[in-house]
């Protein structure tokens, strides 16, 4: 299994297969005051749209299966997971694969840099991951 | 009609994936289980930075 790439955009045109096109790939999110001056742990909705996109690649015959996988938030600092999502990864009709979410909220800690990591194909052995990481600001 | 020198092909199988709002952990839940970094961690600096002085961010 390998990973790609991964990252934050403000929108995703895509077919079910094929090409596809990224709008406005993003690396920081203004944060209102209202948040700001609010108590420090709090869930932000994210309004405007916001996906995270990541492209993997089956290289092996042994890949082509379905991968469980996982999608962490990581405050500022990496030590805290704000946000846990299980995935399942399905490489059985293709080799490329790409994950499309809209996030619709973010937990928020403070200004920093906040990273989501995706994690493919037993990752605490020999699996990949990828991340992309938004400043909140 | 003269046949293209090179064709775009991407065959990709792109999965929009929604997830319900309600699996954010509740940041007051006292209870919820704590969850854990899965990634490896990265080095806190370059092996030929001598400082760290550069960048404490993360």
């Amino acid at each position: 299994m390998r990973h790609d790439w991964t990252l934050l955009c403000a929108d995703v045109t895509a077919p079910p297969s094929g090409s596809i096109d990224l709008l406005n790939v993003v690396t920081a999110i203004r944060v209102g005051d209202r948040y700001r001056q609010s108590r420090i742990d709090t869930v932000i909705p994210i309004h405007a749209p916001m996906w995270i996109v990541s492209q993997w690649t089956a290289e092996f015959d042994f890949d082509r299966r379905i991968h469980q996988s996982v999608q962490q938030l990581m405050a500022p600092g990496g030590e805290n997971v704000l946000d846990q999502r299980a995935l399942e990864f399905d490489f059985r009709h293709t080799t490329v694969y790409r994950y499309i979410h809209r996030i619709h909220e973010m937990r928020f800690v403070g200004v920093g840099i906040y990273e989501f990591h995706i994690l493919v194909a037993n990752f605490a052995q020999r699996g990949e991951w990828g991340r992309a990481s938004v400043r909140m600001i | 009609m003269k046949e293209p020198d090179i064709t775009f092909i991407d065959d990709a199988k792109n999965v929009f994936v929604e997830h319900a709002p309600s699996m954010m952990p509740d940041p007051n839940d006292k209870n919820a289980p704590k969850l854990k970094r899965l990634a490896p961690r990265r080095p806190k600096q370059h092996p030929d930075q001598k400082s760290n002085k550069a960048r404490t961010d993360d």
